[in-house]
């Protein structure tokens, strides 16, 4: 499953209009992820074979590189008049002290920015108060 | 530009993790990540009051 994640990272990262099924066959190495497909996928990749092209550490950083999966859920992030966001940020956190100011982000799916400056106006109203993390 | 934080999230078209441990500072070892194409807002914990 990692594998096959770790395919279309690849093809997206660099941009290969080749479908997955296109893709023959594929082993992991130290060295890196070694596909043998097509020979247009393989001179793009501009690798000395045209067989087998590999990815220098792309399986060092197959754990941790992240890419667009455009089949992963998207979060449109909305922009909304300052009251209602601060209102429904007022909501959020009277039901969810402690919240970061990325949970309100995602959990509102609000723009950072309104987030932000809801946040700072609420403060200078006296209707919340942010603590650092870390702090008591 | 160096920022130091306690706590912030990325949000980034391309997130890499680098897989070898850093030297933070003598007492502490971390990780580095690149980002490319985003934002990075500084996290802070909120109560309502």
């Amino acid at each position: 499953m990692v594998q096959q994640t770790a395919i279309k990272s690849l093809l997206k990262e660099y941009q290969f209009t080749m479908s997955e099924t296109e893709v023959k066959t594929w082993t992991s190495s130290e060295h890196g992820i070694i596909v043998s497909g097509t020979t247009k996928f393989a001179m793009n990749l501009n690798t000395v074979s045209t067989s087998n092209p590999v990815v220098p550490n792309f399986t060092q950083t197959l754990t941790g590189t992240l890419t667009l999966d455009e089949n992963a859920p998207v979060v449109e992030l909305k922009k909304i008049p300052i009251e209602d966001a601060k209102r429904l940020i007022h909501q959020y956190l009277r039901e969810h002290p402690g919240s970061r100011t990325s949970d309100l982000i995602i959990e509102l799916a609000l723009e950072p920015d309104i987030v932000i400056e809801a946040l700072y106006q609420l403060r200078c109203e006296g209707k919340v108060e942010g603590k650092n993390i870390g702090t008591k | 530009m160096k920022v130091l934080f306690a706590a912030a999230t990325a949000y980034a078209r391309k997130i890499d993790v680098k897989p070898k441990i850093v030297v933070l500072t003598s007492s502490h070892r971390g990780r580095m990540a690149t980002i490319d194409n985003g934002w990075i807002v500084i996290e802070q914990e909120w109560y309502a009051k």
